[in-house]
């Protein structure tokens, strides 16, 4: 066998190996969700600037629409987020021991992977709490500087997570 | 192509990807790390003098969100770490492919016959 066709066997053998060898561990990127994220981040931030000043109960009528409209289109794309298919590999990856302490092995581990629902789910959880507040007892500044310190951290999850998800 | 240039190419992008990702997930931990000390501050501020001093309810609202936000923070880290091992993996896998290829190729097997990516599992 000369040294020609040898190297051509064992190039198809390693051709042959690699087969199926490329992998998919994170969820797929998803344009719609990361443009819906990125859209209603903008109104949930102008909410935010029309009150940083504080804003009375009485003027919560004028912003009933606008909460509305904000958690409506966070809760659907937190849905759509939840409902994205986790690559088989993942649940694997999701049990390694270097992963254990943040995907809990009691509840659908790969889910962890699948992060950007969880903070979608923080980020609806503010925005309620903001205009439960707002309707009962009106918004300080510093009430609003606290909710937006939560606000942030998690769109800011949310926004990087979908972005790096882009390869 | 040879083998030394595909462990060339290899490197290459096991070191591009790696680099890449690193930078990425310490950024992210030091941007969030800084919004939860910050938070932290406010809150203790607020508990002070502020509208926490005779509000429990909120103040515990805020301490355990606190607790989520972390908790979703390494989960984001954990989905970044995965996402850089699938990178500097396929990185490997493709620089091999694509030697393995130029020499299938090179040999005289009819390239249409062999893809330009391996496939994915």
């Amino acid at each position: 066998m000369s040294a020609r066709v040898a190297q051509l066997l064992l190039m198809l053998f390693a051709a042959a190996l690699l087969a199926g060898c490329a992998v998919r561990l994170a969820p797929d990127y998803d344009v719609a969700l990361l443009n819906g994220i990125t859209e209603t981040n903008t109104a949930a931030l102008k909410l935010f600037a029309d009150v940083e000043t504080g804003s009375d109960a009485t003027e919560f009528p004028d912003y009933r629409d606008d909460y509305a409209t904000a958690i409506a289109a966070f809760e659907g794309l937190r849905l759509r987020a939840d409902a994205r298919p986790i690559p088989p590999l993942a649940d694997r990856i999701s049990k390694m021991p270097f992963l254990s302490s943040v995907c809990d092995p009691a509840q659908a581990p790969a889910q962890c992977l699948n992060a950007t629902g969880n903070a979608l789910k923080e980020v609806v959880d503010v925005l309620r709490t903001m205009r439960d507040r707002h309707r009962t007892q009106g918004l300080s500044p510093d009430a609003v500087q606290l909710l937006r310190g939560r606000y942030d951290q998690e769109i800011h999850q949310a926004l990087t997570v979908e972005t790096a998800l882009d390869r | 192509m040879d083998a030394s240039d595909i462990l060339d190419d290899l490197l290459s992008n096991l070191r591009t990807e790696l680099g890449d990702g690193f930078s990425a997930i310490s950024n992210f931990a030091r941007v969030q790390g800084e919004m939860l000390a910050k938070q932290a501050a406010r809150i203790a501020r607020s508990r002070i003098d502020g509208d926490l001093a005779d509000d429990d309810d909120f103040y515990n609202w805020l301490l355990g969100g606190l607790e989520r936000d972390t908790a979703n923070m390494a989960r984001s880290i954990a989905v970044l770490t995965v996402l850089t091992i699938e990178k500097a993996w396929n990185a490997l896998v493709n620089a091999l492919w694509g030697g393995i290829r130029s020499i299938l190729t090179a040999a005289g097997l009819p390239a249409p016959l062999i893809p330009e990516t391996p496939p994915h599992t």
